[in-house]
């Protein structure tokens, strides 16, 4: 049996997170670290939507959802291209 | 009467387990080859359009579930989004798509609730087809039906963005063909328990009696004309059913150990068709005080199967926890069926003040997302995770990203609840504040912070539409290039053919330039050109 008294109070092991998790994590801090800082630099004002940062889609995206949707065209947009890489990799 | 009706209902469960144990007398071969026949051969060129190779018909219901729920998820984001800017989509009225808010969220539920559905079909047909111990008996035609009740699907995603006599044609057809697939699907499951060499087990009877039953149900009511209150009760007994049926086969599979109570699996199986559940009802049967309070004690009573699944699931997982605990379907389905309680519970009082007062109305729309996304959804995800490598006979792309979706899903689905609920909470307090007192004007109360509590659970909810769309990635790239079952080869792509010049070479440069085991290698020389001329 392994006799547990013999360890010294702290130990340090080798593993480490793995860097997409360390990148997630950071990625999302910095989104509401930015998100914050809009808050103090222009109390008040909206979150700019798409349309208003990218001047060739204002009168596509006028609005908020815009930001989140371009994400899941995006992803919709991959899951197509995996079906078509993977049915002609054959 | 409703107590008639019930005594339908139980009479119903009652034919199913005498059909199942005893067969049809006299017919039996001859049910039998008919169904085999109509299965396969009679539908001629459409049964030779796919091979029918093992666990096809698993991995084509679960594609096409996987599908649908991620446009069920994206349009269910949708949906909340415009619940505190209706126009935020109102640029796409350039491409003719207007579509209202409650347009969108009924169009969202339907497909969210198909694709879950489909999901848990998916994984039902491989439990079947392993506990029987030969096979699901038709993967031809379940590949088949899949499409079909895909098109099924899409036909009531139109048909609910439809206001027009066609929508109603279209809403028509929708149903009808998915009638027909749940019958077709029913047959194959009653085909392969007749050739099954195992005992039936609990997860066997939950998806046989979910799929016939309220088959049976909508047959007896042309006769009978059932009470509406049933047949609310029955829309939602496919899904529920099934889930229980993936949450009893998933832990024992996991943990690598058996079913915990045969007791509390035989309560989950007799009391979820001898009862009626409120998940998903919206009170619009007409009934009378008598038949409220039968309705009443029938839906908390409903509540008893599901406190059983929940606690052999728990105490299943508990025996070999060292080993459920690092596998992500144990996860997801103790998730789900926490999250099945808590919305069981919560509907028991949403549905019961369904048919009474309507006081509390308000929390159904959060109580469905809670168990079709919460409870459901991890299930199913959990049914995934387990069956789909199994039935395609390839791994996963990345076992990190399963996990890493399921707590997306979960953690979103719950926060999304969590907010939702508390945005409903406070609109309808300020609705009866106003009602309440004539002199306030219910157009100048403040809704600002009803307005940031729905912003907050359509973000929490866009991490679930995301986590739908990388398990389909994942998936898809697990069908086509994962590592086959049973064995370690890695997962990437090694070349087929790699040409050498003569000289010197490692292991590591050849591994690198793309050499896998199977890999030709051809040495080729100039210098042998020189000699053969």
């Amino acid at each position: 049996m392994f006799d547990e008294s013999m360890l010294p109070d702290v130990t340090l092991g080798e593993d480490e997170p793995a860097m997409a998790k360390v990148l997630l994590v950071v990625s999302i801090l910095g989104a509401m670290a930015l998100l914050i800082l809009y808050g103090v630099l222009f109390p008040g004002s909206d979150i700019p939507a798409l349309g208003d940062v990218v001047s060739l889609l204002s009168g596509l995206a006028n609005s908020g959802i815009w930001i989140f949707l371009i994400g899941i065209l995006v992803g919709f947009a991959m899951i197509f291209a995996n079906v078509l890489g993977g049915a002609l990799e054959d | 009467m409703l107590l008639v009706d019930l005594i339908t209902v139980w009479a119903g469960f009652l034919l199913i387990v005498v059909l199942v144990n005893r067969g049809v007398p006299v017919f039996q071969e001859l049910i039998r080859d008919m169904t085999d026949f109509f299965m396969e051969k009679a539908l001629g060129p459409g049964a030779d359009l796919f091979e029918g190779r093992q666990g096809s018909g698993t991995v084509a219901w679960m594609m096409h579930g996987m599908l649908w729920t991620c446009i069920g998820a994206a349009f269910t984001f949708i949906g909340m989004w415009m619940t505190h800017e209706p126009d935020a989509i109102a640029s796409l009225s350039s491409i003719y798509y207007d579509p209202s808010t409650s347009t969108v969220q009924t169009a969202a539920y339907g497909a969210a609730s198909g694709g879950i559905l489909m999901l848990l079909i998916g994984a039902g047909l491989h439990i079947n087809g392993r506990l029987s111990g030969s096979g699901l008996a038709s993967e031809t035609n379940a590949v088949l039906v899949s499409f079909a009740f895909s098109m099924s699907l899409f036909l009531g995603f139109v048909s609910d963005h439809t206001d027009s006599t066609w929508g109603d044609f279209l809403c028509t057809a929708a149903s009808v063909i998915s009638v027909l697939v749940m019958i077709a699907i029913l047959a194959n499951h009653l085909l392969t328990l007749g050739r099954r060499t195992n005992a039936m087990m609990p997860s066997q009877w939950l998806i046989i009696g979910g799929l016939a039953l309220p088959l049976i149900m909508y047959a007896a009511d042309f006769v009978l004309d059932l009470h509406d209150a049933v047949l609310e009760s029955m829309e939602i007994l496919p899904m529920l059913a099934s889930g229980l049926a993936v949450a009893l086969y998933v832990a024992p599979f996991a943990a690598g150990t058996p079913l915990w109570s045969r007791t509390l699996a035989g309560t989950t199986v007799f009391m979820t068709f001898v009862t009626l559940s409120p998940i998903g009802i919206e009170g619009e049967a007409h009934t009378s005080m008598a038949d409220t309070a039968i309705l009443t004690v029938l839906f908390a009573a409903s509540i008893v199967p599901i406190l059983a699944a929940a606690g052999n699931v728990l105490q299943t997982t508990r025996s070999n926890w060292g080993k459920a605990s690092s596998n992500p379907a144990a996860t997801a389905v103790l998730i789900g069926m926490i999250m099945t309680v808590g919305s069981a519970i919560g509907h028991l009082f949403v549905g019961s003040d369904a048919h009474s007062a309507g006081e509390i109305q308000h929390l159904s729309t959060s109580m469905n997302t809670l168990f079709l996304w919460g409870g459901m959804g991890m299930i199913a995800w959990g049914g995934i995770i387990s069956c789909f490598p199994s039935a395609s006979g390839r791994s996963f792309d990345s076992d990190e990203t399963s996990r890493t979706t399921m707590w997306l899903i979960g953690g979103g689905t719950t926060l999304a609840f969590l907010f939702s609920m508390g945005s409903s909470m406070v609109t309808a307090a300020y609705d009866a504040a106003a009602v309440a007192n004539d002199g306030i004007d219910p157009e100048l109360i403040d809704m600002s912070a009803t307005a940031t509590l729905d912003v907050l659970a359509s973000i929490a909810f866009y991490a679930v539409a995301m986590a739908s769309i990388f398990m389909m990635i994942n998936m898809i790239r697990g069908n086509f290039t994962g590592s086959p079952m049973g064995t370690d080869e890695p997962t990437a792509q090694s070349a087929n053919r790699i040409a050498l010049t003569p000289g010197s070479t490692t292991i590591r440069q050849l591994i690198a330039a793309g050499a896998g085991p199977d890999t030709e290698i051809d040495v080729i020389s100039d210098d042998w050109d020189d000699e053969e001329e």
